[in-house]
């Protein structure tokens, strides 16, 4: 049990891994489906005012709550590894002394 | 043209490229360190299993053969974490080439090595070390075969690019268009020019119209604000020299916006992580010719265009980290880097992110250097230039004698990164042409295989696959296309240039609606530097650098005020005394107020194609007229004797 949840720790890290990375690459999902780019639609607005556009990294609303909840998730993730492999590397040593003792 | 052509030992009148098949001797030398380190490495490694110390030992000594080798001798499900190491190891030299994070891969390799050294028990799996070393026979035999079969590649090309250059030279230059100085923008130009004057003309702090996917590559906003402000300021140059108003404007905001630091900040980190400078992140100081190559040379086309030179005046372009911190510039200590990092490395070319030489960047640099050498008597390109050339040859060309996308300067591998000799052709232009011409030469006849014609018969360029906008990391061609779109023009090449053209305008989205002509299946980035390559003409890049417009319209007068969209620009040029305009209406037909300045104080102008046929200056040399505007308006004022 360790060992899967070890091994689930590693697998999950990757993913969120590939996500992030493919997210900084490839642009969102959704959009990267789109063939237009929504940008090059923009235009200034009149009398020399600029429509309403979204300004350079302001959080969204839920971006501090979902931050804080998977900083949650990856610290009990951590320990939870961390245990595992003790735990494991517990019971290893726990096997090897019981097969001694038989023998 | 007068003759502008630095480069003198390396121009000489044979096209042919001289190209030994060997690696320069600084890489070189960098290659035998990396390799000395690496056999270090390996030794080191080996000595925990020769002299029987611990198995920890020996599990981390085969950790330092391999990223993650390690947990093969720990054995058991640690093994998993051999390939899983892998994935980390190829994620961190993602970080280390996207964003300069040298201590990534290396945090990655270490880190591995001692965490299988903690996890190992009694000892390590017996056949851990055949494996070990079987797989890097195995990667370095395949490493090597694909680096034999890739000389030999470009050897060929090599040799067969030198047989048909000499001919393709000539057949370059028969088929260039001569230059034009007397010209105005069409409609679907000025059409364009509004895609790059509306993200212009917004409020500092507002980029809308941009896109934001990251800040370290090339989407970054740093490119995109760049080649919209290179866009205006050869609008300007070449076509409306004697308009300033909200032309110079939306160039000024953009250099403005330049300075925000959300812009540049990206060095903070990068410094950090790559220089491990955690103290003094000045992004015009070491490295960083992304931003001092790119930047110097978007303030100094504004500069020379215009004839405005605040951007001289110290601190003009402060980089505010805080309210304490800032980092004082203007386009001199801009320049001054670009130097010195020129001087001070032992390439010649030195690195955008610590550590990966980009050798377009370093282009983007020294023609930088050769606009301020015009702009301010200085001769930093001519004394350096030969150098540049010299060590571009040597060590950033390969066997087929193309130049490189980027080197690792640490340790002298050089990393897969598109480039094609139609990106560096219009840079070498301003300061070797003749070099320039063979490199245009090559892109053409690599270009003619793809050539096709339409339904309609007329020709195009066909490229295969999706193609990617490195605007925003999603499939697209408009980026190449405008590449080739702007070369071409730069070579006088009307055949590709129209066929470029019309590949843009085919596949790219083209949308013209709200009097605005941008390509909706393409980047920003794509869209600013189309707007760029649709209004070039031959040579227009080189003059613009090494040039710039006429003396006559810095003294004559300027069209300074005019209302935006409402009235578009096609043309404005003075000789010294008068000033010839074309004006069209950018919303409705109308009646539109226009302001001159630099008028001759109190003199008396006739005009033409107004609804007054005189004008006088007041005791500051300025006045202003009505002019209705229906389609096409020439408008012309001249002082009268």
């Amino acid at each position: 049990m360790p060992c899967c949840a070890f091994a689930a720790f590693l697998f999950g890290q990757l993913v969120l891994g590939f996500a992030v990375i493919k997210r900084a690459v490839l642009g969102r999902s959704a959009e990267s489906e789109r063939q237009t780019n929504a940008a090059v639609e923009w235009r200034l607005g009149e009398h020399g005012r600029s429509t309403p556009s979204k300004t350079l990294w302001r959080p969204r609303r839920l971006a501090m709550p979902l931050f804080a909840l998977a900083a949650l998730l990856e610290i009990a993730l951590f320990f939870g590894a961390i245990y595992g492999v003790r735990a494991h590397l517990g019971h290893a040593h726990h096997e090897v002394v019981e097969a001694a003792s038989v023998r | 043209m007068a003759s502008y052509d630095l480069a003198g030992r390396y121009d000489v009148a044979a096209p042919l490229i001289r190209k030994d098949g060997r690696a320069g001797p600084i890489t070189a030398a960098r290659q035998r360190r990396t390799a000395l380190i690496y056999a270090t490495m390996c030794v080191v490694g080996l000595l925990p299993l020769f002299t029987g110390m611990s198995a920890g030992w020996q599990a981390a000594g085969l950790g330092l053969w391999f990223p993650g080798a390690g947990f093969l001798a720990v054995g058991g499900w640690a093994i998993l974490l051999f390939p899983a190491t892998l994935v980390f190891f190829a994620l961190a030299l993602f970080a280390w080439f996207g964003a300069g994070m040298v201590v990534a891969p290396l945090f990655v390799w270490i880190g591995a090595a001692l965490a299988a050294a903690s996890m190992t028990r009694d000892q390590i799996a017996t056949a851990s070390p055949y494996a070990t070393a079987a797989l890097i026979a195995a990667g370095s035999g395949y490493v090597y075969d694909r680096a034999r079969r890739l000389k030999k590649a470009g050897l060929a090309k090599l040799e067969e690019r030198n047989r048909y250059l000499p001919d393709t030279v000539v057949e370059v230059a028969k088929r260039a268009a001569p230059a034009t100085a007397e010209r105005e923008l069409s409609p679907d130009d000025l059409a364009a020019l509004r895609y790059a004057l509306d993200r212009g003309l917004q409020p500092i702090g507002e980029l809308g119209g941009f896109d934001k996917v990251d800040q370290f590559q090339t989407s970054a906003l740093r490119y995109q604000i760049n080649h919209l402000g290179y866009a205006l300021a050869l609008a300007q140059c070449h076509y409306t020299p004697s308009f300033h108003g909200y032309l110079s404007l939306a160039q000024r905001n953009l250099i403005e916006q330049y300075l925000q630091k959300p812009i540049w900040s990206y060095w903070i980190y990068e410094s950090a992580w790559g220089h491990l400078n955690l103290t003094n992140p000045d992004p015009a100081s070491k490295d960083n010719i992304m931003l001092t190559g790119w930047f110097g040379l978007h303030v100094g086309m504004y500069t020379s265009a215009s004839g405005d030179r605040r951007y001289a005046e110290p601190g003009s372009l402060t980089f505010r980290r805080n309210r304490r911190r800032a980092f004082h510039h203007d386009l001199h200590s801009l320049e001054r880097s670009v130097l010195q990092n020129f001087q001070d490395s032992e390439f010649c070319l030195y690195p955008c992110e610590p550590n990966w030489i980009y050798p377009i960047c370093n282009h983007y640099g020294m023609t930088s250097l050769v606009l301020y050498d015009r702009l301010f008597g200085t001769s930093h390109a001519k004394f350096n230039l030969d150098r540049w050339l010299e060590n571009l040859d040597r060590e950033f060309t390969d066997d087929s004698g193309s130049v490189i996308g980027l080197r690792s300067a640490l340790t002298g591998i050089r990393f897969p990164f598109p480039a094609a000799e139609a990106g560096f052709a219009d840079f070498t232009n301003c300061f070797a042409p003749e070099r320039a011409r063979r490199m245009w030469a090559i892109a053409r006849h690599d270009l003619e295989p793809l050539l096709r014609k339409d339904e309609q018969g007329q020709l195009r360029i066909s490229l295969p696959g999706g193609g990617f906008d490195f605007g925003n990391y999603r499939q697209g061609w408009a980026g190449a296309y405008a590449t080739f779109l702007n070369a071409a023009r730069e070579f006088g090449d009307a055949e590709i240039a129209d066929a470029a053209q019309r590949s843009l305008d085919l596949d790219c989205g083209r949308r013209d609606d709200g009097g605005i002509l941008r390509y909706a299946k393409a980047s920003n980035l794509s869209n600013a530097f189309a707007v760029r390559a649709r209004i070039a003409r031959r040579d227009d890049f080189r003059s613009a650098v090494t040039q710039g417009p006429p003396a006559a319209v810095f003294k004559g007068p300027i069209l300074a005020e005019a209302k935006y969209p409402d009235v578009l620009v096609a043309r404005a040029r003075s000789q010294g005394d008068d000033l010839d305009l074309v004006l069209y209406p950018g919303a409705q037909p109308g009646s539109q107020k226009v302001r001159f300045e630099r008028l001759r104080p109190g003199g008396m102008y006739a005009v033409t194609g107004a609804s007054e046929d005189a004008l006088r200056a007041d005791e500051t040399g300025t006045a202003s007229i009505e002019v209705q505007l229906r389609g096409r308006t020439p408008v012309r004022i001249a002082l009268r004797a």
